[in-house]
């Protein structure tokens, strides 16, 4: 495989298998974004709750900020560790791994709603 | 799925960077504008109860999603240069002209420091918007109690 005399960071990733199809690479690299998306509004919707200070019980308000910034902090961990993953076993043939986030995100999605739903009743 | 095996035979076509390139450069623009606007629309929010910390961060932000911006489209050319004058050696694509495969040009996809450091920029955001959501709620229920 010809190429610059430096290896691609990182080299856990890039140094061993072979080239995979290039859309697959690129594919991986589009679903890392979204989880940074998908981040960014998980975070973005904590920070809101708390800053704009809604008219709801003030404990259950702050509870579904914290999952939701929690949830926000966990989702860039996915997007690396799983695109490093998924690369991986793209370049060794090997079978690809699940995100393990997006089930618990999902969970976290309904108990956040669920919160503000409580917090909005008991204001 | 095994990676780069069962080749296809070599093809006159031009690989089809017409939509997975795009596709990929479309989702880091889409990233360094949500960056850049979750910051400014978060120091605006901020900015009446923190001041300046509010104001630095919303730059910050809005600085690395430009940043994030920039750096996107210098990645979309060189994906674009690389797939279309990749030998045939690889899958899916042939030169069209051989002579611009010169020895400057990159052979190879690039590397993931650009999505690390956004990757790590955004797990900071998160921890210290988790130091702002617990500081305010503690000086909500100050000024309550």
């Amino acid at each position: 495989m010809s190429g610059e005399a430096r290896g691609r960071f990182p080299r856990r990733v890039f140094g061993r298998g072979s080239e995979p199809d290039p859309r697959f690479t690129l594919a991986n690299e589009r679903t890392f974004l979204a989880w940074i998306r998908t981040s960014l509004a998980l975070i973005a919707g904590g920070v809101a709750l708390e800053a704009l200070g809604l008219p709801m019980q003030p404990g259950l308000r702050l509870a579904a900020s914290l999952v939701l910034v929690l949830a926000g902090i966990l989702a860039p961990l996915q997007a690396w560790f799983g695109w490093a993953r998924v690369e991986q076993a793209m370049r060794l043939g090997r079978a690809l791994p699940g995100s393990v986030l997006t089930a618990p995100l999902a969970v976290v999605v309904s108990v956040v709603g669920v919160l503000l739903l409580l917090g909005y009743a008991l204001r | 799925m095994t990676g780069g095996a069962t080749p296809d035979p070599p093809s006159r076509e031009r690989f089809d960077d017409g939509l997975q390139v795009e596709r990929t450069a479309l989702s880091w623009q889409r990233t360094g504008l949500a960056i850049t606007a979750g910051s400014l629309v978060g120091a605006r929010l901020l900015a009446p109860g923190t001041g300046w910390w509010g104001i630095g961060l919303g730059v910050a932000g809005a600085l690395l999603g430009l940043f994030v911006l920039v750096r996107s489209g210098i990645r979309h050319r060189h994906v674009h240069r690389v797939l279309t004058t990749r030998l045939s050696t690889a899958p899916h694509a042939v030169p069209l002209d051989v002579a611009t495969a010169s020895a400057s040009a990159p052979t190879q996809l690039p590397g993931a420091v650009l999505p690390a450091v956004v990757a790590a920029a955004v797990l900071i955001a998160g921890l210290v918007a988790l130091g702002y959501v617990i500081a305010a709620a503690t000086a909500a229920a100050a000024s309550a109690g």
